[in-house]
């Protein structure tokens, strides 16, 4: 299964996405997801791949996060709710130190299914 | 940078040729100046932060809870009104950092927003501000009116 991994790698504007074998693995470019166009541009963008996609498996690195607000968190809701409406699956991996705090504090760490490393998210996947 | 471009109009003494923020200060956030105005003054104030002995998680908790509270003061205070202010008003010492925000809207009670943290609202894209800042600032205070925010973070090393 996990051989052959066949990457493709486009790069919009605030998101770098790949395709590894039928997972759509999304990655940020902005270290701070605070400016609302930006969240809303990121937004648009993962729902054209979500709306593209029948029942979409979809992980979302947060490697390169330094900051993020509860607007980002707004964005993120969204794209788990259109996900769950197409039958898909959406994953978070990466997430450091105070951003998983935020997820705490808002009880959001129990809405997303979050994992420590994208090994283990891309393992969790049915 | 001549105060006449910048977006962040000062209203300081003892301004920093560096275009570094004074320890404390005042400024007014337009709306029509857009995101590029609020994270210079985020910046600026962050690097003032680091120079008063804060450490990231310090600095990462305050810039945070500021732009919720910006983010308030302009889409729920101000209603994104073009042309619309919010008022910034500073303090930052090695003890505390506190930040004022007043908005120029009818203001609200705070205590009547619901909990996002409730089952049936974690999948609701907003109302989240208030208890992110509460939960990382020391204190969190509105005035009566409810159009000012006063965000007081108190320096755990001290």
């Amino acid at each position: 299964m996990t051989a052959g991994r066949i990457k493709m790698s486009t790069t919009d504007s605030h998101l770098k996405v790949d395709q590894i074998n039928d997972i759509t693995r999304i990655e940020f470019l902005d270290r701070n997801i605070l400016d609302e166009a930006n969240i809303q541009q990121i937004g648009e963008q993962v729902t054209s791949i979500i709306d593209s996609s029948d029942k979409v498996k979809m992980l979302i690195d947060f490697s390169n996060v330094d900051h993020l607000s509860s607007a980002a968190l707004g964005a993120l809701i969204t794209i788990n709710n259109k996900v769950k409406e197409k039958e898909g699956q959406l994953r978070l991996s990466n997430i450091a130190g105070q951003i998983y705090e935020v997820f705490v504090i808002t009880r959001l760490n129990k809405l997303f299914e979050i994992y420590p490393t994208e090994e283990e998210a891309l393992k969790s996947f049915d | 940078m001549n105060s006449a471009d910048n977006p962040i109009s000062n209203r300081t003494s003892g301004e920093n040729a560096e275009n570094q923020l004074p320890a404390s200060g005042s400024l007014t956030l337009n709306v029509d100046d857009g995101p590029l105005a609020i994270a210079e003054f985020q910046d600026q104030l962050n690097d003032l932060c680091s120079r008063s002995g804060y450490d990231e998680s310090a600095r990462f908790a305050v810039r945070l809870a500021i732009e919720e509270a910006l983010v308030n003061a302009f889409r729920h205070g101000n209603g994104n009104r073009p042309g619309s202010h919010v008022t910034v008003d500073y303090s930052v010492t090695p003890e505390k950092i506190t930040v004022r925000v007043t908005d120029e809207g009818e203001g609200f009670d705070p205590g009547k927003v619901p909990d996002p943290t409730e089952d049936e609202r974690l999948g609701l894209p907003t109302g989240r501000g208030i208890l992110i800042m509460r939960a990382f600032m020391t204190d969190v205070s509105f005035n009566k009116k409810g159009n000012t925010v006063t965000l007081v973070y108190k320096n755990p090393a001290e």
